[in-house]
């Protein structure tokens, strides 16, 4: 099965993904009934669950760390370098690299896609495409993020007696940023770790380690 | 810069297939995540 094997780090991440927020949501419901029932109130259904800003806050709000986490590595791996990391360019490779080095233009391959061939606007859109969707991939998962915890924060409120808040009282307060700050230190400590990791220990046979026989100071495979 | 070079063989369906799934299943999700909340549910 060649297309099977020539996805699978695709698939697998795919299917651990659906089983993860599967299991996310069957843990949700079962949680957010057992917070109901506490406070005397009826019990939700396991749609109404699924179709309430209780759940979509929660998947949103790991959503939007996961993708400013990309975003910003790969925003930083075009100015800044880690020696010896499998993870960064060589020192003094800093920058986005001229035409020829990225094959753009007249450097471009047969088989290159159409728009790095192509100048103007176009290219310049193609090659930092990875970078714009990751940006508005983030953007909208925070957006999403803020408008489902707008959404909680004033049910909670009702529970209280309290007047609700609107979409701009809510992104100033601690619930906000707590729900966005747990979510970023995580991220930038894993990133972090991983850049730092990978200097000195290897994994034999993976793409994000450095052969285990090169010397720590090799930045990549390719380096001097 | 990684060495780069190119496959000796050609496209194939199964990357597209993965690369629009991707795309298709986070904008469904993002839409969904922003609409639900904004029926006031």
């Amino acid at each position: 099965m060649r297309p099977i094997r020539d996805n699978a780090l695709s698939l697998v991440f795919g299917a651990l993904f659906v089983l993860a927020i599967a299991g996310q949501a069957i843990a949700g419901y079962l949680d957010e009934n057992d917070s109901l029932d506490q406070h005397g109130m009826p019990l939700q259904t396991f749609g109404a669950y699924l179709t309430s800003s209780s759940f979509t806050v929660d998947v949103a709000e790991n959503w939007q760390s996961e993708f400013l986490q990309f975003f910003l590595f790969i925003l930083a791996t075009i100015w800044l370098v880690q020696r010896g990391s499998p993870e960064s360019k060589k020192p003094g490779d800093e920058g986005p690299g001229d035409d020829k080095e990225q094959l753009v233009g007249e450097y471009a391959l047969a088989g290159s896609p159409k728009w790095a061939k192509v100048r103007g606007i176009r290219q310049v859109i193609y090659s930092n495409s990875l970078l714009l969707v990751m940006g508005a991939l983030f953007l909208f998962s925070w957006l999403a993020q803020s408008l489902g915890g707008t959404n909680v924060a004033n049910e909670e409120n009702a529970e209280h007696g309290l007047p609700a808040i609107t979409w701009l009282e809510y992104i100033a307060t601690p619930d906000f940023w707590s729900r966005t700050l747990q979510n970023w230190q995580s991220e930038f400590l894993a990133v972090g770790a991983m850049i730092t990791l990978s200097i000195y220990l290897r994994q034999r046979g993976s793409s994000e380690s450095k052969p285990v026989g090169a010397p720590h100071h090799v930045t990549s495979a390719s380096s001097d | 810069m990684p060495d780069f070079t190119t496959e000796e063989e050609g496209p194939r369906l199964g990357e597209a297939i993965v690369f629009w799934s991707c795309i298709s299943l986070m904008a469904v999700g993002l839409a969904y995540m922003v609409a639900i909340p904004l029926t006031g549910r």
